[in-house]
């Protein structure tokens, strides 16, 4: 008896689910079908939907695809950012690494500020911020040539200087080092100036 | 010129790690304690929504400030200890601290899932650390009055 009624149950289920599937069927919106657990839709037809309810729709679905677009633009440019920043050899972190080991490497910098020297930059106002980043600017001089200007800080044990790097993009688009120079005060004098590239007299050609 | 590279706003390298790990965790417990005691009180019956409320979030608010609090302390352990070991300051340090945090942070789930946990969170400082570069990079372009500078030629240095 119970198999009996079960399988009377899943002939007209069956025959549902195949008049669910078939091409022609009327709209599910004006079915009244025994079994909602099937068939059950929430969502209208696009023909179903009267002339201002499409409007409606259609106005949701861009605005949820222009948020999407904004998302992802947003992401994307984020990502080249970082991308340019970190793997680069023209970003002003890969200048400031240059630098730095250039600092190190020079003996009689070592010599004056001490073994490991560590290099940052300038610290934030905002207790957020935990890296003192290394600000560059770019500037044009009245040649015409692009210039970028950097400033860190070197600190050793025995010693601490600031560290200025000007560079200039040369034919290839690369920066070439113009001058770097340390200044480390208290040597006798207010500030003694260690030129590693370029000396005093290269700012007046630009 | 006056060496501006005190930075007094922050604690020196080792302490700074009870500080972010203090602030994890009171933003865990604030933000848990919001989040749960509205989860409590909408689960409740109508009478009860207040006991519901204060329930749930005595059960779980410290939790999740514990977790905030490690994750918090983890980063910032490791951020000192690479400013410490390469002994310069750049965005590597906090993607790489982001990246091994996630992956200590998953290291009982075995090798893979430590090296899916570090790569999310290694790109999630990553888009944190690009904002601040973006807003680096927009700020080298502005121009601003200066002291000038020692070298004469015609540009000015300008910084913050």
């Amino acid at each position: 008896m119970l198999r009996r009624s079960v399988t009377n149950l899943r002939g007209p289920l069956l025959k549902q689910q195949q008049r669910a599937f078939s091409a022609s069927r009327p709209s599910l919106a004006n079915d009244t079908r025994r079994s909602a657990l099937i068939s059950q839709q929430t969502v209208k037809e696009w023909k179903d939907l009267t002339a201002p309810q499409k409007v409606v729709a259609a106005t949701k679905t861009s605005a949820n695809i222009g948020l999407i677009l904004a998302g992802a633009a947003v992401t994307g440019t984020i990502l080249y950012y970082v991308g340019s920043e970190l793997f680069s050899s023209q970003s002003s972190t890969h200048i400031f690494s240059d630098a730095l080991d250039r600092v190190r490497q020079h003996e009689e910098l070592s010599a004056m500020l001490g073994s490991p020297i560590k290099g940052h930059g300038e610290p934030s106002r905002s207790r957020s911020r935990r890296n003192r980043r290394i600000l560059h600017q770019l500037a044009q001089d009245s040649e015409g040539n692009e210039h970028l200007l950097m400033r860190f800080y070197v600190e050793g044990p025995d010693n601490e200087g600031t560290c200025i790097v000007n560079m200039v993009k040369d034919d290839n688009g690369k920066w070439q080092y113009k001058q770097l120079y340390v200044d480390v005060p208290g040597q006798g004098l207010p500030s003694r100036r260690i030129f590693i590239e370029g000396s005093a007299n290269t700012s007046r050609r630009a | 010129m006056p060496h501006a590279a005190q930075d007094h706003s922050r604690d020196p390298c080792p302490w700074v790690i009870l500080n972010d790990l203090g602030g994890a965790f009171v933003m865990g417990a604030v933000g848990g304690g919001i989040w749960h005691s509205v989860k409590g009180a909408k689960n409740s019956p109508r009478h009860e929504r207040m006991l519901g409320a204060v329930t749930a979030m005595k059960a779980r608010a410290p939790v999740l400030g514990g977790n905030f609090a490690v994750w918090g302390g983890l980063f910032s352990t490791f951020d000192c200890a690479l400013k410490g070991v390469r002994q310069k300051e750049d965005p590597w340090n906090s993607i790489l601290s982001g990246a091994i945090t996630g992956g200590v942070l998953a290291a009982r789930g075995g090798a893979k899932a430590a090296t899916v946990s570090a790569v999310v969170g290694g790109s999630l400082l990553a888009l944190i650390e690009g904002i601040g570069i973006a807003i680096t990079r927009m700020t080298a372009d502005q121009s601003r009055p200066v002291m000038p500078q020692v070298c004469e030629g015609l540009f000015r240095f300008v910084f913050e």
